[in-house]
Parts: C-alpha cells; sequence; structure tokens
C-alpha cells in the first residue's frame, strides 16, 4: 500500500461511455437535420395551377395553324381563270422541244411563282398534266405541221381542244379547284376564328387574372368589414379605390354608389383603410390604379 | 430576387456571407460538443447514483468494515466514488490505528482528511464538462445572433441600390441570417437544460458522499484506538 495508489487512478479514469455519448449526439444531429431538410419547406412552390391550365387551353389552336399555312396560299387563286392564262403562255415553250423537257420547266417555274404568289403554283400542276397528256394525240400532229416560230397560234390551238374535246376533264379540273377553294376558304375562316378565339382566351385569361386579383383584394378587405347590426337586405355598395403599385391605398377611397346604407358604407370604406396594402396581383402586368371594388353584406 | 423563390434551408445557408457561415459552424461543433457532454455525463452520473446506492446497501446492510474494504481494494477499477471515499478513510484509519500513540479523535481526523481529499477528487471528475455546458448555454445565442445582425446588415446593405425596395429583397437575406439564431438556440437550451439537471444531480450525490463521511467518521470515532 504505497501512497502512489490514491493518486494513479486519478489522470487514468476518463469519462465512462465517451464512445456512446459520441454515437448519440450524431445520432441527435442527423434527426435534426433530416427533420428540418425534410420536414421544413419554406414558402414552397406557390399553387398556381389555375393560370396554368388557362395557357394550356390555346394549344389546340397550332395544330390547326400548319395546315391553315397551306392553305392561305391558295385563297389567292380563287379565281380559275388566273391558272388557264399561265398555261398558255407556258405551253408555248414546252410544245417546240421534245416532251420530257416542259415538264421540268413548268415545275421550276412553279416554284418562283410559289414563292411569289404562292396561291398559284398549286391550281397549275392539277390543269397541266391532264390537258397536256390528252391533247396530245390530236395537237401534236397540228403543231408538228405548223411553224415552230409562231408561239401565238399554238396557245390557241390548244386553247381550243381543251374546251372541245375534253369538257369533262376540265369540269372535273374545276369541281377540283372550287373544291380546293371551299377548303382553303373553310381553312382561312377556322384559321381567323382560331386567331380571334386566341385573342379572346388572352382576353379572358387578363380578364380573369383582374378578377382572381379583386377577389383577393375583396376577400381581405371583407374579413375586416365589421358588419353593422340591423342590416336589411343585400345591398351593393361601389367603391373606387386608388392603388399604389405597393398596394398601398392612396387616400380615401370614393363611394361610387351606395349601397343605401350609410353605416355599411362606412363599414367597408373603414375596412378598405384598415385593408391597406391591399394584395398585389400575381402579374404586376395587370396592375391597374384603379380599380371599382364592389361590395356586398352577403356574400 | 424573385417573390416565388424556394427558401430551402440548403439554398439559405450556401447563400449565406462567409461570416454567417463560420458563426453557423462554430456553432454546429459546440452543439455536437455539447451533446456529447451532456450525454457522457448523463452515462456518467447514472452509473454514479447506481453505484452510490449498490455501496450504501452494501454499507450499511452491517458487514464487516474490513471485508468491505478488501473488495474495493479488489475491484478498485470498477467502484464508485462513495466507495472510493470509504477505502481512503479506512485505509488511513489502519493505517493510523497500527502506529502506537494516536488517540481517538486523531485517528478519525486522519480519516476524516484522507476522505476529504478523495471527495474533492470524485466531485471534480464528476463535474468536468459541466462548465462547458454551462458557457454554451449562455454564449451560443449570443454568437446566434451575432451572426444574425452580420446577415441582417448584409441583407439591408444590398438594399441600398434598389429604388423600390419591397419586402421580398431582404427576406431571403434576413431568413438565412436567421438560421444562426436558430442554430445558436438549439446549442443554447439542450446545454442549459442538461446543465441545470446535473448540477442538481451533483448536488444531491454530494450530499450523499458527505453525510456519508460523517457518518463513517462516527462509526471509525466509535472502533476508537486498539
Amino acid at each position: 500500500m504505497g501512497y502512489a495508489e490514491s493518486y494513479d487512478r486519478f489522470e487514468e479514469r476518463y469519462e465512462p461511455g465517451i464512445a456512446r455519448a459520441l454515437g448519440f449526439a450524431l445520432v441527435v444531429h442527423l434527426v435534426l437535420l433530416a427533420i428540418l431538410f425534410i420536414g421544413v419547406r419554406w414558402q414552397s412552390h406557390r399553387p398556381a395551377p389555375v393560370t396554368v391550365e388557362l395557357f394550356q387551353a390555346p394549344p389546340p389552336a397550332p395544330a390547326p395553324k400548319p395546315v391553315a399555312q397551306v392553305e392561305p396560299p391558295k385563297p389567292a387563286p380563287p379565281k380559275p381563270e388566273p391558272p388557264k392564262p399561265v398555261p398558255k403562255v407556258e405551253t408555248p415553250a414546252p410544245k417546240p422541244e421534245p416532251k420530257v423537257e416542259p415538264k421540268p420547266e413548268p415545275r421550276i417555274e412553279k416554284p418562283d411563282i410559289a414563292q411569289q404568289a404562292v396561291p398559284k403554283p398549286e391550281p397549275k400542276p392539277v390543269v397541266k398534266p391532264e390537258p397536256k397528256p390528252e391533247p396530245k394525240p390530236g395537237a401534236k400532229v397540228e403543231p408538228k405541221t405548223k411553224p415552230k416560230p409562231k408561239p401565238t397560234p399554238k396557245p390557241k390551238v390548244e386553247a381550243k381542244p381543251k374546251p372541245q374535246p375534253k369538257p369533262s376533264p376540265t369540269a372535273v379540273a374545276r369541281s377540283e379547284l372550287r373544291q380546293e377553294l371551299a377548303r382553303e376558304e373553310a381553312a382561312i375562316k377556322a384559321q381567323r376564328q382560331d386567331a380571334e378565339l386566341r385573342a379572346l382566351l388572352a382576353r379572358e385569361a387578363s380578364a380573369r387574372a383582374l378578377a382572381t386579383w379583386t377577389d383577393k383584394i375583396r376577400a381581405k378587405i371583407r374579413g375586416n368589414i365589421i358588419l353593422p347590426p340591423s342590416l336589411i337586405g343585400n345591398p351593393e355598395a361601389i367603391f373606387d379605390v386608388v392603388l399604389l403599385p405597393t398596394g398601398d391605398v392612396l387616400g380615401t377611397p370614393r363611394l361610387r354608389r351606395s349601397s343605401g346604407d350609410s353605416r355599411y358604407d362606412d363599414a367597408v370604406l373603414r375596412a378598405i383603410l384598415k385593408s391597406s396594402p391591399l394584395p398585389r396581383p400575381d402579374d404586376p402586368q395587370i396592375f391597374t390604379r384603379n380599380l371599382e371594388l364592389r361590395f356586398r353584406p352577403q356574400e | 430576387m424573385n417573390v416565388t423563390q424556394d427558401l430551402e434551408l440548403w439554398t439559405l445557408i450556401v447563400n449565406a456571407s462567409l461570416v454567417v457561415k463560420l458563426v453557423m459552424l462554430l456553432l454546429l461543433a459546440v452543439s455536437f460538443l455539447s451533446w456529447t457532454f451532456i450525454f457522457s455525463k448523463w452515462i456518467a452520473i447514472r452509473r454514479a447514483r447506481r453505484q452510490t446506492e449498490q455501496f450504501e446497501r452494501d454499507f450499511w446492510s452491517g458487514n464487516d468494515l474490513n471485508l468491505l474494504y478488501q473488495g474495493a481494494v479488489n475491484s478498485r477499477h470498477t467502484i464508485g466514488s462513495l466507495e472510493r471515499i470509504f477505502e481512503a478513510g479506512f485505509r488511513e484509519f489502519s493505517k493510523l490505528r497500527n502506529q502506537r500513540g494516536n488517540d481517538a479523535s486523531a485517528l478519525v481526523e486522519g480519516a476524516e482528511r484522507a476522505m476529504r481529499a478523495t471527495y474533492q477528487r470524485e466531485m471534480d471528475l464528476l463535474e468536468r464538462h459541466l462548465s462547458f455546458l454551462a458557457s454554451t448555454g449562455s454564449v451560443s445565442p449570443y454568437v446566434g445572433l451575432f451572426g444574425t445582425v452580420w446577415g441582417i446588415m448584409h441583407a439591408f446593405r444590398s438594399l441600398a441600390n434598389v429604388q423600390q425596395a419591397t419586402l421580398s429583397q431582404v427576406a431571403p437575406g434576413i431568413a438565412e441570417a436567421l438560421i444562426a439564431t436558430a442554430i445558436g438556440l438549439f446549442a443554447a437550451i439542450p446545454a442549459v437544460v442538461a446543465y441545470n439537471r446535473f448540477s442538481h444531480d451533483i448536488d444531491r450525490l454530494s450530499i450523499r458522499f458527505e453525510s456519508f463521511m460523517g457518518e463513517f467518521s462516527n462509526i471509525l470515532h466509535r472502533q476508537g484506538p486498539r
């Protein structure tokens, strides 16, 4: 039993269970972090499903668009006549040369025309292919016998064969043209309706945004209205309110139309002043300085 | 700054300024340490109380003091504080008794001194780290507040060159600054509670030790010199 015995233990002894304590502390902090990060979401995404749906309504419009774009060119050639003169002018060139060439030429010309005046190109192809093959048997002999230099007679010859020998083909072509025309016109109409619809939707959307904003404002104000006792009926009071962009009410709201009950008017006026600043619109675009607010005691 | 911006906790912490980040880091470390001490103290005090109760039962069950002393010496690495006090006092007493010429009061006084010394040592061990909890409890809210004040200063300074100041321009800055205070409070509140609780427990233990010392001195006094 030396003296050392009572001392040596002092420094040796350490806190019991320090490892366990460390583990516990770690667990505590991990749990806290988990709660904070998973459980607490401050000011998370605002619910704005209504506006999203509103703007999704227009999308159907794009589908008609492609059709409308192809068709608009056609409307210009509503007259079946313009296509005819063109073939006449073109035909002289192809005839002097072999049959094979005329085809490439019209094709080349068509794109040009198509670019300048898109409407014409399409009707042409329909008309040309049909008359050419048919008149050729009869017409071929004539052009060959006649001198090539005369371009004018040729068109005449051609023009004649078309109406005489084949009344039905031209009729078919015309009816097709008409049909196409009708389709184009319908497309134009559809396009216009589409544009109108879209404009209407946009107007409606902004109107609705304005309405939701005023609804929000009125909801806030209504919460502050202290209804006077013994209020009879459901009279409507209309106030003109001037707003600052911050939502603060500028000056004193003007009573445009009294509800007939001055106590109710006063209550609404007080509520408006008390509710300042009023909520701001979600979309700053629709903000207006002058607002007309309508209140009814029972809403 | 957009109003619809998502104020998620992590983005707030990441976007905080350097000083605020340092403060948060410091507070987090302090909080971790203080929780570690809270648990280790909790375990230590619970164990000390259990051992004390066990030894009091053994002591007052009328066992022979020499047997108790031998038991304590044999398992000296696992015995509790009260048993250590007993061991020190009884060793001193038997040593003095083996020397001739000591009267009863001298024997008891020697034993009491030995017990007092061991008692101080044990109390020191029990109270170790408690001061850390106390400082954490009193200081970390101020540290957190410092971080918050700094962050808010930052938020307002960025507002200086804005024409039309809105709440949404300061809100994220203030929110991120307030996180520092939140962490400070998170570190401080448990520390304060644990400090009060532990110092109360240790006080009760020390009272138990002291009363045991008094009673044991009486027993030794009765035994007297050979």
